[in-house]
């Protein structure tokens, strides 16, 4: 603790916790004045100098350290700064500090705590954040900084009701985007897992909610996550805000479920706030970005999304009476006991229809195509297009 | 009793209890010496602005499980010696001080002690 406390290369230190004390605290995290974080130990005495070894920690490495997830060894060993500070303070009254800089791979093992030798202190929930980089880049985590700006209300509080519902329909969203990413039909257990965003802390002064991805031991070659495919695809869908064109081309790649589950998480948010600002920050460097969508561009957003599930083509299995097959005009009819369906034949089953009887049962696959009239607006009648028959 | 000059007022604090019991110190020494008892602000003499309470004694543990751990966590100190004391009444005063180790005592040493004497090294 002696002057170690006062180092001009890092400012004015006070301490903010003491692990260790032995006549002076000698394993302590102290913070300057512009809240930087550092851990300082004891590291060596001889006859003429005490030497202190001091680390920069960030608040989420720091708060590792504490709950002895790393331990004190590695903790000024593999610091987050490849360099550590050394203080050496002498006993001579009048003699100066000294204070240098040295690479953390170069600190001789008798100047750091033994390995294994790790803290066990409750960690708190809700961490000040000081750098979320850090965060990312330690434990190779997607963040999403999400910020909402309620209606109405404390703009530091939240009603958990609402908050459950837009957590609960952005992960929707993410887990259909990673089904879509993965060529899955549904969301198989693997892919809810590597996509499972988790809150992470809700900063002070606005709500601003960080939330993150699973932790990745190891990124692929190209520092590409899982999560941060679905992600990607997320924000291309936000930037492309009211952009009708992009907004159907991005669908188009993306089907019509994320569409739907995309139209769900902006009808929730739309119902309680004025505006979203939404931060991603990636491992991978060159990831990332930021989105903006105001209550107006929500509601355009929506808009749009519902206009394209109306028109996008979905598929049915019908069973019926085959009343009709051409072959020149490449025409189909079919009777149900509901309604009577026309329109035309896929290229693919034209060898099948070429061996069909009429009035016989089958059963079809039929894709219902409706189209937006662009002089009324509205949406035209329905037409069919024979998938695949059978009997 | 009577205390260094250099302590501040109101130390040894008025809750302090005299010395007594089994204790653990680390010592550079062995058998252990008069400047192995020093408070910190006795060793390292103009760097602190002013005493406190907590830097004017010197700090012993009743578990030694205690020393242990601190010798391993703690890479100045892991070249000290582990030494048992058994302290008494005339040694001064102690208090048990608020630290993550449970079993750390702050231990104020009157001018004319001799604690060296009650100190015995019992391992490296």
């Amino acid at each position: 603790m002696v002057d170690i406390l006062n180092i001009p290369e890092l400012g004015k230190l006070e301490i903010v916790e003491v692990y260790e004390y032995y006549d002076q605290p000698v394993l302590y995290s102290c913070k300057n004045a512009s809240g930087h974080f550092y851990l300082v130990v004891a590291a060596a005495e001889d006859n003429q100098f005490l030497t202190w070894l001091c680390v920069a920690v960030s608040t989420e490495r720091l708060n590792l350290i504490r709950s002895g997830k790393i331990d004190l060894h590695d903790a000024f060993a593999y610091s987050e700064n490849p360099y550590a500070i050394q203080v050496r303070v002498p006993y001579e009254e009048h003699a100066s500090v000294l204070t240098d800089f040295i690479q953390s791979n170069q600190i001789p093992e008798d100047m750091l705590p033994m390995s294994g030798e790790c803290l066990d202190l409750e960690t708190e929930i809700f961490p000040v954040l000081s750098d979320v980089e850090e965060i990312v880049k330690f434990r190779k985590q997607e963040i999403l900084n999400l910020i909402l700006n309620f209606a109405v209300g404390s703009k530091t509080q939240a009603p958990i009701a609402i908050l459950s519902n837009i957590f609960g329909k952005l992960q929707t969203v993410i887990n259909t985007i990673g089904m879509i990413c993965f060529n899955s039909t549904q969301v198989p257990e693997e892919i809810r897992n590597s996509m499972q965003i988790s809150l992470l802390q809700i900063s002070r002064g606005s709500f601003n909610i960080h939330l993150a991805s699973p932790e990745v031991t190891q990124l692929d070659l190209f520092d590409h996550s899982d999560c941060g495919e679905a992600i990607e695809k997320f924000f291309e869908l936000l930037n492309a805000k009211n952009n009708q064109e992009k907004l159907k081309e991005l669908l188009g790649r993306l089907k019509l479920r994320v569409a739907q589950d995309y139209t769900n998480f902006l009808q929730t948010l739309n119902e309680s706030v004025i505006d979203t600002e939404f931060k991603w920050i990636s491992p991978n460097p060159k990831r990332g970005g930021r989105a903006y969508l105001s209550n107006s561009q929500m509601q355009e957003v929506i808009e749009i999304l519902e206009k394209f599930r109306e028109e996008a083509p979905s598929t049915t299995t019908i069973t019926g009476i085959l009343i009709g097959a051409s072959l020149r005009t490449n025409r189909f009819e079919i009777k149900t006991t509901e309604k009577t369906y026309t329109g035309d034949i896929a290229d693919e089953v034209f060898e099948t229809v070429e061996n069909v009887t009429l009035n016989r049962q089958y059963t079809a696959e039929i894709q219902e195509i409706t189209e937006r009239s662009e002089a009324t607006d509205e949406l035209t009648k329905p037409k069919y297009l024979l998938l695949s028959l059978s009997q | 009793m009577q205390w260094p000059g250099f302590y501040p007022e109101n130390c040894p604090p008025a809750e302090a209890q005299p010395a007594s019991g089994t204790v653990y110190r680390l010592v550079k020494h062995d058998p252990p010496q008069s400047e192995d008892f020093l408070s910190t602000w006795e060793e390292f003499p103009g760097r602190f602005p002013v005493p406190t309470i907590r830097i004017s004694g010197a700090s012993v543990y009743t578990d030694s499980q205690d020393i242990d751990r601190l010798k391993k966590r703690i890479p100045q100190l892991n070249n000290r010696k582990t030494a048992k004391g058994e302290l008494n009444p005339t040694l001064g005063l102690i208090q048990r001080t608020e630290a993550v180790e449970k079993s750390h005592v702050t231990w104020w040493i009157p001018i004319g002690a001799e604690p060296w004497f009650v100190f015995e090294v019992i391992s490296e």
